[in-house]
């Protein structure tokens, strides 16, 4: 830049006032007053604005005769005229206008900030500007203050670039404070975080954890199954015991049936009682064709005795019968004979001797007759009787006769006694004696027959109580009855004995085997055998009460019943007692069901609540947005850094540069007392020529204002490609020595280019070439 | 013989990086990994397996959460109800610090305790196979296992070494550092390894390999995840990879100049067709600077998490602007200068010095002080640099 003219209205003591300045060199000299820094300031005020603040300590350089305000300057950027003009204090008008185009820029300022390039109003105060108090900096000054000015000032375009990297500082900074207390998005963000982190932490803090609810679910478990055990184990105890107390009567029933049944001893062989029974029906209906006889055998065999005697008896009482029937059918031939009613007796001696012995046979005959009479009559009764069975009468009756018979022929015998001692029998008188003795042999043949008739009836009457014996010994048999009838039923009887003779013997057989089975069975008669059969009976219905008791035991513990059976009844307090317990373990397992209840729903909720997982997302969300803001700061902060760092880093080698060139400005100016400047981190050090290595408070006031200068100067002169800021320096070597001070104008005529525009302002009278001098006529 | 080899399941880790989610796809997040299980279990049953095997990292930590717990354990008891033998091995996740904290998992699974056991299974083919493997006790094993590990039978048809760890140098390694050849040496059939969450085949025959993540978790973990279906061809055990993850991540690349204004609505379009849903990192080329402000200052993934809906199969997590000029060089200075300087500015001391000493978050610090955390935050600088350079009259903020 050259600022070819400048033009002011009114600033402190200038008043419509016109400069010029040369490229190059331009010395301004004046005397004190004369306005140097007036002018110093009105440049530099022109190129940056006026001050703003109006205070005691600023100079505002307001004019002196209270007229306008500003000026214009006329100046040169690329070989580019300009002219800028800045009009009023307070409210300036600025304007900026191309010489060349009569283009007027709109925003003078922005188009005056790229043209000035990087610099800005203190960089330019820093580098370019300076008077005799600014080199009093040198003190304070620092290497990397160098460095930051070198960045800004010797690389085109870094300072956008700068600018650029301070935005990210300070878009970063904004967000993210370094304290920790800083409200800024990223500590809110890391705060946030960290707070979810918290909560997830407290949330799986509180989070049942799974391996104990697990081991607590299966302990829990375990010990439900194993009340469930003891549960089941006393159910089935009560239930048994129940069951017991609902089978002990069946026990107790059950026993006392099987003990009546022991004590029934053997059961009844029910074989044997029907064979028995059917012995014994045999038996009775053997009876009921029993053929039954009073008869003995004795009595049979004496009957038949007595008959085979009745029928000699009778076979002989039926030939007397014949006989006394010949004898009477002889007698009455005789009689007929003889027409006698009846025979003679016969004659006795005396008679015969009389007559001849005739009359005796006839007595005796008539004697007999009655007796005759008599047999007949009783035969013919007892035959009677025999006939109409009334034996016992006709026997009686037979008697009688027969008695009469024998006191008949008493009698008779008297008469005839009588009879013969009178005289003959009366048949014999009208009877020739020859005729009464031819007839004595037919009356004694009579007689005898008569005799024998007698002897006869005598037999049968000696028989007839045999007979009647035998009839009386077969009197049982039948009264009266012919022997043939006798025979007949004596053959009966001896049939049914035979008969009964069998069936006793069978009966005694079937008897006998009644009697052995009666034996077996233990009984000693049917009755006792029904009665046992009775017994069976009931022992029978009992064994099958008993089967069906057995049954309903089936399955229990029959010592444990007989032993219960033992005890009194009253199990009662026992089952309350186990009901008690059950009920105790049906708490605790209900107890226990709830808990593990819990714990699976605690499961349950665990294998369905995804809080956890959520708020881990939440957080793991958190972490990205962190990331990705702090990311975004890193950026940022990076990007403004490595520009910094790039920026650096192209100035790096510049800095060695500059001392080096500052070190010969320093040697020149300080006629090689001093040599070079080194640099440390923090300090400038500068080598004496006798190799001492000075700090600069070690140094002369001057030679630390020089050491100053050569840093600028050299600054300036590296920086002078790519800025062409005008040097403004106010009387700033006051403190050098002549010789020095020369020197410095050399320099700084050497320095003064085309490019280089530099404005010394000095009280000193200057020789030179553009020197302007600064009047108050001015 | 037929098994499933799996692991790093990672059962309760949430799923990583994304800012910004809609409910619906929390739900959707939190159901991925589990229903990535269900689908193996399924598989499983279906194929009649002869067992499983997981190589370990099951859960994500020594403490996961009880629903992840248990729903792992629901799902073995559906092995379990197959008759399928899980064989477990945990993992420098999951690592047990008390067996009795570990969950009661059903019969058919056998966990392997800290050291080196071989256990043996009969398939259904009557085949005789030992299966070895180790848990982890503690987070870090620096020891080699392989050598723990018995030399292949001669009465076992098939062994199978069941391995949580990365090759690597003794003493190098946190995670049981191995070589390849040590486990060459043991003759097995199969090493099942786990911790790698990429898909890797270490050794094709026989097979020594990853079967990988069974559900991407974060954007490191892209493309399809599942588990390897494992047969016996002749005297070889070849593992097929099969995804199960109903979640991929995926980084796409679209090219497009529409403004701000129907943008959103251009880029769900080319997503609108997915089978499996993805979680798409977007690199969006463009060239519009309200697109290119709108996506660097996060407003444009705003207006995607807006626009998505409960039936879309993606969700856009991040965008990335790319001007279609991909190597603009760095600007105001010597590009040396830049790369000079790289070393010096993306370093963990410069990130902790800038605020993250201030971080205790220990994801977040994992995060930052990874290697590849300093190299994205390199290329977002670079892309935040590039695009100051071009539209310093667009800046926003």
């Amino acid at each position: 830049m050259w600022i070819k003219k400048v033009h002011i209205v009114g600033f402190g003591q200038f008043n419509q006032q016109t400069f010029d300045f040369v490229q190059g060199l331009q010395v301004v000299q004046g005397l004190n007053e004369a306005g140097k820094t007036t002018l110093h300031q009105f440049l530099f005020d022109m190129i940056f604005g006026f001050p703003q603040a109006k205070g005691r300590k600023i100079n505002t350089y307001e004019p002196l005769d209270k007229g306008p305000y500003g000026g214009s300057m006329q100046f040169e950027v690329d070989h580019q005229l300009y002219e800028l003009e800045r009009l009023g204090r307070t409210q300036t008008v600025t304007t900026l206008t191309a010489v060349g185009s009569g283009q007027q820029f709109a925003d003078p300022e922005a188009m005056l900030t790229k043209l000035l390039g990087p610099v800005d109003r203190e960089l330019y105060l820093a580098i370019f500007s300076f008077d005799q108090e600014a080199l009093m900096n040198i003190f304070s000054l620092k290497p990397d203050d160098f460095a930051a000015y070198l960045r800004t000032l010797a690389t085109p375009g870094a300072q956008n670039w700068l600018e650029v990297a301070n935005r990210w500082d300070k878009t970063a900074t904004a967000k993210f404070g370094s304290t920790k207390t800083a409200h800024r998005e990223l500590n809110q963000a890391l705060a946030n975080l960290q707070m979810q982190r918290q909560q997830l932490q407290n949330n799986l803090r509180q989070q049942p954890s799974l391996d104990k609810l697990q081991a607590e679910a299966q302990h829990l478990t375990q010990r439900v199954a194993s009340l469930e055990q003891r549960q089941a184990q006393l159910q089935g105890q009560m239930n048994h015991q129940q069951a017991q107390v609902h089978l002990l009567p069946v026990y107790r029933r059950w026993q006392q049936i099987k003990q009546q049944v022991k004590a029934t001893g053997k059961p009844l062989d029910l074989t044997a009682a029907d064979k028995a029974d059917r012995v014994r029906q045999q038996l009775t209906a053997l009876d009921d064709v029993m053929v039954t006889t009073a008869v003995t055998k004795q009595q049979v065999e004496s009957a038949t005795v007595a008959l085979r005697q009745l029928e000699k008896l009778e076979n002989q009482q039926k030939n007397l019968a014949e006989q006394q029937v010949k004898a009477v059918q002889a007698q009455t031939a005789l009689l007929e004979k003889y027409h006698w009613t009846q025979v003679p007796p016969l004659l006795t001696d005396q008679q015969k001797s009389q007559l001849g012995g005739q009359k005796e046979t006839g007595q005796q005959s008539t004697k007999n007759s009655w007796l005759i009479i008599a047999i007949i009559i009783s035969s013919l009764i007892i035959i009677g009787a025999l006939l109409i069975s009334h034996v016992a009468i006709g026997i009686l009756l037979a008697l009688i006769s027969l008695l009469l018979g024998w006191w008949g022929s008493r009698q008779q015998k008297t008469n005839v006694v009588a009879n013969t001692q009178q005289d003959l029998p009366a048949a014999y008188q009208q009877m020739a004696t020859a005729d009464i003795f031819a007839a004595q042999t037919d009356i004694q043949r009579i007689n005898d027959m008569m005799l024998s008739n007698n002897q006869i009836i005598h037999d049968q009457q000696a028989m007839m109580s045999e007979l009647v014996k035998m009839r009386a010994a077969l009197n049982w048999l039948g009264e009266g009855l012919t022997v043939d009838e006798y025979r007949k039923r004596l053959a009966d009887i001896h049939i049914k004995q035979e008969t009964m003779g069998q069936q006793q013997l069978q009966r005694a057989n079937l008897q006998q085997t009644l009697q052995e089975l009666y034996q077996k069975l233990g009984v000693k008669d049917v009755a006792m055998l029904q009665q046992r059969r009775d017994a069976q009976r009931h022992i029978n219905d009992l064994q099958r009460e008993a089967n069906m008791l057995e049954e309903q035991l089936k399955g229990a513990d029959l010592h444990e019943l007989a032993a219960q059976a033992a005890i009194a009844t009253d199990d009662k307090p026992a089952m309350t007692d186990q009901q008690t317990i059950l009920q105790r373990i049906q708490d605790e397992k209900n107890q226990l069901n709830q808990k593990l209840a819990e714990i699976n729903v605690q499961l349950q909720n665990l294998q369905t609540d995804n809080t956890i997982e959520h708020q881990q997302q939440v957080v793991a969300n958190q972490v990205a947005v962190v990331n990705q803001q702090l990311t975004q700061y890193f950026v940022d902060r990076l990007g403004s850094e490595w520009i910094k760092q790039a920026l650096n880093a192209a100035i790096a080698d510049r800095l060695p540069n500059l001392l080096a060139q500052a070190g010969t400005f320093l040697r020149l100016l300080t006629d090689n007392h001093y040599q070079t400047i080194q640099q440390t981190k923090t300090l400038l050090k500068v080598v004496r020529n006798d190799g001492k290595i000075l700090g600069v408070n070690q140094l002369s006031k001057g030679t630390a204002e020089q050491l100053y200068v050569a840093l600028r100067l050299a600054f300036v002169k590296n920086v002078t490609a790519t800025l062409q800021l005008p040097l403004l320096i106010d009387d700033a070597f006051v403190d050098f020595d002549e010789q020095r001070r020369q020197t410095m104008l050399t320099l700084l005529a050497d320095l003064a280019s085309s490019e280089q525009q530099i404005f010394y302002f000095t009280a000193q009278k200057t020789q030179g070439k553009h020197v302007l001098t600064l009047t108050h006529q001015q | 013989m037929k098994f499933i080899h799996a692991g790093d399941l990672h059962l309760g880790n949430p799923f990583g990086g994304l800012s910004m989610t809609s409910d619906w796809l929390t739900d959707q997040l939190q159901a991925a990994t589990e229903t990535a299980v269900h689908r193996l279990v399924d598989d499983a049953i279906t194929a009649a397996v002869d067992f499983v095997v997981l190589a370990g990292d099951l859960f994500d930590t020594t403490t996961p959460d009880a629903r992840a717990q248990l729903d792992l354990v629901r799902e073995l008891e559906r092995l379990a109800t197959a008759n399928i033998p899980v064989y477990v091995g945990f993992g420098n996740h999951d690592y047990v610090l008390d067996w009795q904290r570990v969950p009661t998992f059903p019969k058919n699974v056998t966990l392997f305790p800290k050291d080196v056991t071989t256990y043996h299974v009969q398939t259904k083919n009557h085949e005789s196979v030992a299966i070895s493997g180790f848990s982890y006790t503690q987070r870090h094993i620096t020891t080699d296992q392989v050598a723990e590990f018995p030399i292949k039978s001669t009465q076992d048809d098939w062994h199978i070494g069941i391995y949580h760890g990365s090759m690597g140098e003794v003493g190098s390694g946190n995670y049981a550092p191995f070589n390849l050849q040590a486990m060459q040496q043991k003759h097995y059939d199969y090493w099942a390894l786990g911790h790698i969450h990429v898909r890797e085949t270490l050794q094709k025959k026989p097979f020594i390999g990853y079967s990988g993540s069974i559900q991407g978790l974060d954007k490191t973990e892209t493309g399809a995840k599942g588990y390897y279906m494992v047969e016996s061809e002749g005297n070889e055990l070849v593992p097929t990879f099969t995804p199960v993850a109903p979640i991929t991540w995926v980084t796409a690349e679209v090219r497009t100049e529409r403004d701000l204004s129907t943008v959103v609505q251009y880029v769900r379009g080319q997503f609108a067709m997915k089978d499996e849903f993805e979680l798409i990192s977007l690199n969006l080329i463009t060239e519009d600077p309200n697109v290119l402000s709108a996506i660097v200052n996060q407003q444009l993934l705003a207006q995607f998490v807006a626009a998505a809906q409960t039936t879309d199969m993606f969700f856009i997590y991040e965008i990335q602007a790319q001007t279609q000029e991909q190597h603009l060089p760095l600007p105001a200075v010597d590009e040396r200068y830049w790369s000079e300087t790289i070393g010096d500015v993306f370093t963990r001391e410069q990130l902790q010095k800038m605020g993250l000493k201030q971080v205790t978050d220990v994801d977040v610090l994992d995060h930052f002080l990874n290697a590849q955390t300093l190299q994205a935050l390199q290329e977002a600088v670079k892309t935040q640099l590039h695009l100051s350079q071009i539209g310093d009259e667009y800046h926003v903020d």
